[in-house]
C-alpha cells in the first residue's frame, strides 16, 4: 500500500465522520479517483467490524460487591480518625468547663453579683455541650465533672462526635 | 497553561472548553445530584459505567483484575472529588482521562519493575460465540490475532482507537479525555488503524 499524499492522513476521520464540513466534500471528490484512499478506507472499515465484534470484557461478578467493600473502607477511614481527633478534643473541652463551673461555683458562694448571671451563661453553654456532644455531662454538688462513656461506646461512626 | 494536571491530581486531563451544554448530559446531572447528596445518583453511575470501564481498562492494561482495581480507583476518585465536581465536561470523558491517567501510570509502574506479564492472553480469552465449531474457531482466531494487534500498539494510539471504535467517543472528547489536541487524536487513530493493519498482515490475517 503505497498510501495518498494529499488525503492519507484524513482516510481515518473521514471514517469517523469527523473531517471537518470543507473538507468531507472534498475527499468525497477525491476518493472515486484514487485507489489508495479506496484501499486504506475499505481496510480501515474492515478493521474497525472486527474492532467493534470483539468480546467485551465483562466485570467479574464480584466487581461491584468489591467496590462497595472498598468504599466503605475508604469513607471508613476518615471517621476513625476524626474520631480519635474530636474525643480528644472533648476531653479538653470538658475540662475547660470544668474549670469554669469551678469558677462559678466559687463565684457562687463568694455571693458575687455577677454570679447569676455567669450561672445562666454556663448553664447555656452546658446545654450546648449536653445536646452537641451527645454524652452526659453530670454535675454533682460537689462540682465535680462526670461524664459518660456509654454514648462513646455505643457510638456507630456514622457521624464526628 | 492550559492543560495540566486534572482536578483529581490524576495528571493530564485537558478541562477546555468545549462542551456547549455538559448539563444536557444526563450522567453530569446524575453527578451533580451525587454532589447534593443523592447517593443513588452515584450507584447509577457507577453500574452504568463501569461496563465500558473495565472493558477499556482491560484492553489498555492487558490484564482484568488489574482493569478492575483500576476502574475501582476511578470510581473512588470521582467519588472523593463529588464536592468539587463542576460539569464542565462530560461525564464519561471526565470518567475515561481519569482511567487513562491510572493506566499509563499502571503501565509505567509495571514497565519499569519489568512485570508486565501479558501475552497470555487470559484476560482477554473469548467466551463460546455460538456458532458453528468452522466459524467459531474462525471468529475466535481473528479475536486473537486482534487482540495480540492491539497489544502491540503503543498506549496513546491504543487508548485513542479504544475509545473511538469500541467506546464511541468522539475525537474532541478523546482530546479532553486524553489531554490532547484534535489533530494529535486524528494522528493518533489514522497510526493507530495502519499499524494494527500492518501487524495483521505480518501475523497473516
Ligand atoms: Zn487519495
Amino acid at each position: 500500500m503505497s498510501g495518498c499524499r494529499r488525503w492519507g492522513a484524513e482516510v481515518a476521520a473521514y471514517l469517523d465522520g469527523e473531517l471537518d464540513e470543507a473538507a468531507g466534500p472534498s475527499f468525497d471528490a477525491h476518493l472515486p479517483d484514487c485507489e489508495a484512499c479506496g484501499e486504506a478506507l475499505e481496510a480501515q472499515r474492515a478493521l474497525d467490524v472486527d474492532l467493534r465484534s470483539l468480546p467485551r470484557i465483562e466485570p467479574s461478578p464480584q466487581f461491584e460487591a468489591q467496590f462497595w467493600a472498598r468504599l466503605a473502607r475508604a469513607e471508613g477511614e476518615e471517621p476513625v480518625r476524626g474520631w480519635l481527633h474530636s474525643w480528644r478534643m472533648r476531653v479538653a473541652e470538658v475540662a475547660f468547663v470544668a474549670a469554669g463551673v469551678g469558677a462559678l461555683a466559687w463565684m457562687v458562694t463568694q455571693d458575687d453579683p455577677r454570679a447569676t448571671q455567669t450561672t445562666a451563661l454556663l448553664e447555656k453553654d452546658w446545654e450546648i455541650v449536653a445536646e452537641g456532644e451527645r454524652f452526659e455531662l453530670l454535675l454533682d454538688e460537689d462540682h465535680e465533672l462526670l461524664w459518660s462513656l456509654e454514648v462513646l461506646e455505643a457510638w456507630d461512626g456514622s457521624e464526628e462526635i | 497553561m492550559g492543560r495540566g494536571r486534572n482536578r483529581l491530581g490524576a495528571g493530564r486531563f485537558d478541562w477546555g472548553e468545549r462542551v456547549a451544554d455538559p448539563e444536557a448530559d444526563p450522567d453530569a446531572r446524575l453527578m451533580l445530584a451525587f454532589r447534593a447528596g443523592d447517593r443513588a445518583a452515584f450507584e447509577t453511575l457507577f453500574q452504568r459505567h463501569t461496563p465500558p470501564l473495565v472493558n477499556f481498562l482491560a484492553r489498555m492494561v492487558r490484564d482484568r483484575g488489574r482493569a478492575e482495581e483500576l476502574a475501582q480507583e476511578v470510581f473512588i476518585r470521582i467519588y472523593n472529588a463529588r464536592e468539587r465536581y463542576e460539569a464542565k465536561a462530560r461525564f464519561s470523558t471526565w470518567m475515561f482521562g481519569i482511567a487513562h491517567n491510572l493506566a499509563l501510570n499502571d503501565l509505567d509502574r509495571a514497565w519499569r519493575k519489568r512485570e508486565r506479564p501479558m501475552d497470555d492472553g487470559a484476560e482477554t480469552r473469548h467466551a463460546d460465540p455460538g456458532a458453528g465449531p468452522e466459524e467459531q474457531v474462525d471468529a475466535r482466531r481473528t479475536s486473537e490475532r486482534l487482540e495480540t494487534a492491539l497489544r502491540g500498539l503503543p498506549e496513546r494510539q491504543r487508548a485513542a482507537l479504544l475509545l473511538r471504535t469500541n467506546e464511541g467517543l468522539g475525537y474532541d472528547e478523546i482530546a479532553e479525555a486524553l489531554g490532547v489536541s484534535m489533530a494529535s487524536v486524528k494522528s493518533l487513530i489514522h497510526r493507530a488503524r495502519e499499524g494494527l493493519s500492518q501487524k495483521l498482515r505480518e501475523v497473516g490475517r
